[in-house]
């Protein structure tokens, strides 16, 4: 389970075992004072009984009876005892005189009995409520008194209305008694009361441990920048279309440690967050993505003018040197942006674009800013590993076919085979695999897509018997087990159609072990496949391969097209070359992005046997090819 | 031992607190001389920088009266009208009319009581909160 949905069900259990107790202590308080008001309601029963009997012995004017028969003060004194019972505390009769003051007529203590018409000064008005009202009241004492819990005044009524007021106090004691009854209760209460405090105070320890953890966790010690983890955070609760992002990486830092030292190293790389930090508009966060990677998210509603305002950071972060420990330390900046289009909701999506853009400027120079633009929801949609995913359940992938045809007779001797996604929403738009590949490079995803392409060339052979294919294939996928594997099972079960089949050699990394690549070319020629090498005269595909790898075709790189169109003379001469090398290696060539006649016609007359492009052919479903012959 | 403790300290502060209003609405006086032979409220007055205790009843702004030998005492003595003698038990009011007020407990709660001729005699004019338990005779 999630760690937030532990969380959420930690906080719940407390907030639920909050509830509960909270529960249970109203309703234990509610019992208890049920108990008490059961026994006030007695109390109210018990003064009516000692009413009764006061008039039986008063008849209808107690203060006159008393003053004119003394020894009943002493019976009626005694009457009252006789009703004090271990809830009350006191049984005692009041009369207000004529000033208003009041006075004992009667008192039910065993012992220091107060003596007749002693004067009398309730604190609480409730006294001459009763008086008024002719209804009785309850008093409850408060905590300054120690000895009474509730006093009720019991109005004693004549015909003139109310002659005297009996008061009957209900001792503390015996409210502690009826709590008693709940007390095992209020004890489960008291210790889940304890329980859920200590929860509380563990509760907020562990916020304070989670928080300092999670410092840690999101800031960067050595630049005080945000970390990846803040960054995955961090579009929890924002929205990645509101931002630009800025992904940008310090050229050769490494050499600024070789050159300084490694104290140096760190302090450029603090100033160059302090500089980074100035340039900035507000609420804009800088992440260290790793050594000297940082990615900046700027606020659209706090930028205008993206491009000129990412421009002018870029020039403030390297046109000046960095003054760190009395040294002055020039560097130099690759840095790629984007006008992130509306609606991207994953931040990979982004990050991916800005790496592979990165990548690009690293591999072609360093030291400068490019800018992604234009950049449509669909293109980021294209490159996201869900949207892949998709396509590759529900089959949304085609094969285009490409014709190479011989240079002399325009006649179509091959076709290239070329994989394309289908837009989810637009059928009839066809996405090439510069959007997809690398996303799903070194994933199942690309095994699957892979096998798709292999079932769909070898069903096109064994269909056709006589056209031939051209598939394309990447070096690293020669070093993959389970692409080999498939590979092979294809060859294997489709080994009378494997000689209509040239692979093509894509490589973006130099070769190390040729021996070993001569191996893998070996296992696919074992059936009479070719091996093509792909963009020859680019990158590492250079005559060294021709020297050491067996192939039987090479490809020239779409630089030959755009160096005839530039600088003819020098570039034919260069294909001459390649071409003769070529022969007599007993290399076919292949001249591709053939845009137009006179291009073609250069080739055809510097002598390339082979050529595919536009002016050609475009990609198509074989079958329009097909009929066209 | 602690809760005891704790309980004394209120007893003594809300005797104090009780003492103080009382002496001081009955005087202007910024600290006043007292006269007690009870050694339970000496040990509380002598915790007060407003009371002071004195050994001499003739010296003293203040009595209070806590036995009935004490009361028999005093009621020998010529005092002067400057000298207020209180007392703790209802009973002595009833004994000797040189007592002008009373506190004490019925019923679990506090009493007040005052004789007004007694307050006219020594000039005493209680603070409203006290009318209530002025009483004209007993």
């Amino acid at each position: 389970m999630k760690q937030q949905y532990i969380d959420k069900f930690l906080i719940f259990l407390i907030a639920l075992l909050m509830v509960f107790a909270i529960f249970l202590q109203v309703t234990t308080y509610n019992s208890t004072q049920n108990l008490q008001n059961a026994e006030i309601e007695r109390s109210k029963l018990y003064a009516k009984k000692i009413v009764t009997l006061l008039r039986l012995a008063t008849s209808d004017n107690i203060e006159k009876t008393l003053d004119e028969k003394l020894y009943l003060r002493d019976g009626i004194n005694k009457v009252l005892y006789a009703f004090l019972t271990e809830q009350y505390k006191y049984i005692f009769l009041l009369k207000k005189d004529s000033k208003n003051k009041y006075r004992f007529l009667a008192d039910g203590s065993q012992k220091d009995t107060i003596p007749y018409k002693e004067y009398f000064f309730p604190k609480s008005t409730q006294f001459d409520k009763v008086y008024e009202s002719q209804k009785m009241q309850l008093l409850t004492q408060g905590d300054e008194n120690e000895e009474l819990w509730v006093s009720l005044v019991y109005p004693v009524m004549n015909d003139k209305g109310v002659e005297a007021l009996l008061v009957l106090d209900l001792s503390k004691e015996y409210a502690a008694y009826l709590q008693t009854f709940n007390s095992p209760l209020m004890k489960v209460i008291r210790f889940m009361q304890w329980f859920l405090a200590l929860s509380s105070l563990l509760l907020i320890f562990l916020a304070y441990r989670y928080y300092k953890a999670r410092e840690v966790l999101t800031k960067d010690a050595l630049t005080l920048a945000n970390t990846k983890f803040y960054l995955n955070e961090f579009f929890y609760t924002h929205k990645v279309d509101n931002y630009y992002f800025i992904l940008m990486d310090i050229d050769d830092f490494k050499l600024i440690n070789q050159r300084h030292n490694r104290q140096i190293g760190d302090a450029v790389l603090r100033s160059f967050v302090e500089r980074l930090n100035i340039n900035l508009p507000k609420k804009s966060s800088i992440i260290r993505l790793s050594g000297s990677e940082f990615l900046t998210l700027i606020p659209k509603k706090e930028t205008k003018g993206f491009k000129a305002f990412v421009e002018s950071l870029y020039s403030s972060l390297v046109n000046s040197s960095y003054s760190v420990h009395k040294k002055e330390v020039a560097i130099s900046l690759s840095m790629t942006a984007i006008d992130t289009p509306n609606d991207v909701r994953k931040i990979d999506n982004i990050l991916r674009l800005l790496d592979e853009k990165l990548l690009k400027i690293k591999k072609t120079g360093k030291n400068r800013l490019e800018i992604l633009k234009n950049i449509s929801i669909a293109e980021v949609r294209y490159t996201s590993m869900d949207y892949i995913k998709d396509a590759l359940e529900h089959e949304r992938f085609t094969c285009l076919y490409q014709p190479i045809c011989s240079s002399d007779s325009k006649e179509i001797v091959k076709y290239e085979v070329l994989v394309r996604m289908i837009d989810r929403d637009d059928k009839t738009k066809l996405v090439t695999p510069k959007y997809f590949l690398n996303t799903i490079r070194c994933t199942r995803q690309y095994t699957k897509l892979s096998k798709f392409v292999l079932s769909e060339v070898f069903s096109t052979l064994n269909k056709y018997p006589s056209i031939e294919l051209s598939m394309n294939l990447d070096l690293d996928d020669l070093d993959n087990e389970d692409m080999m594997q498939l590979i092979n099972e294809y060859l294997t079960s489709y080994k009378e159609n494997a000689s209509r089949l040239t692979f093509e050699i894509i490589e973006e990394n130099e070769i190390y072990d040729y021996k070993k690549v001569n191996n893998i070319f070996a296992q696919l020629r074992r059936y009479g496949s070719k091996i093509a090498i792909d963009d020859f005269g680019s990158g590492y595909a250079n005559y060294t391969y021709l020297s050491r790898l067996d192939v039987d075709i090479i490809k020239l790189d779409a630089n030959f097209v755009y160096d005839l169109e530039n600088r003819p003379k020098e570039a034919k001469i260069v294909i001459e070359s390649i071409q003769s090398l070529a022969s007599k290696l007993k290399c076919q060539v292949i001249a591709e992005f053939v845009h137009s006649e006179e291009i073609y016609m250069m080739f055809k007359e510097i002598g390339v046997e082979f050529v595919q492009g536009y002016y050609l052919g475009k990609p198509k479903a074989l079958k329009e090819y097909l009929l066209e012959i | 031992l602690l809760l005891y403790g704790q309980a004394y300290a209120l007893e003594v502060r809300s005797t104090l607190k009780l003492y103080h209003h009382l002496f001081s609405s009955m005087s202007s006086k910024k600290s006043v001389n007292v006269y007690v032979e009870d050694v339970e409220y000496a040990n509380i007055f002598v915790k007060s920088k407003y009371i002071n205790l004195v050994s001499d009843v003739d010296k003293a702004d203040f009595i209070l009266v806590t036995t009935d030998k004490m009361l028999m005492k005093l009621n020998t003595k010529h005092m002067s009208n400057d000298t207020i003698i209180i007392t703790n038990k209802y009973s002595h009011m009833t004994q000797s009319d040189k007592i002008v007020g009373a506190f004490y407990y019925r019923k679990g709660r506090k009493q007040f009581l005052f004789v007004k001729p007694r307050l006219e005699e020594h000039n005493v004019t209680l603070p409203s909160m006290y009318k209530k338990y002025i009483v004209d005779e007993l």
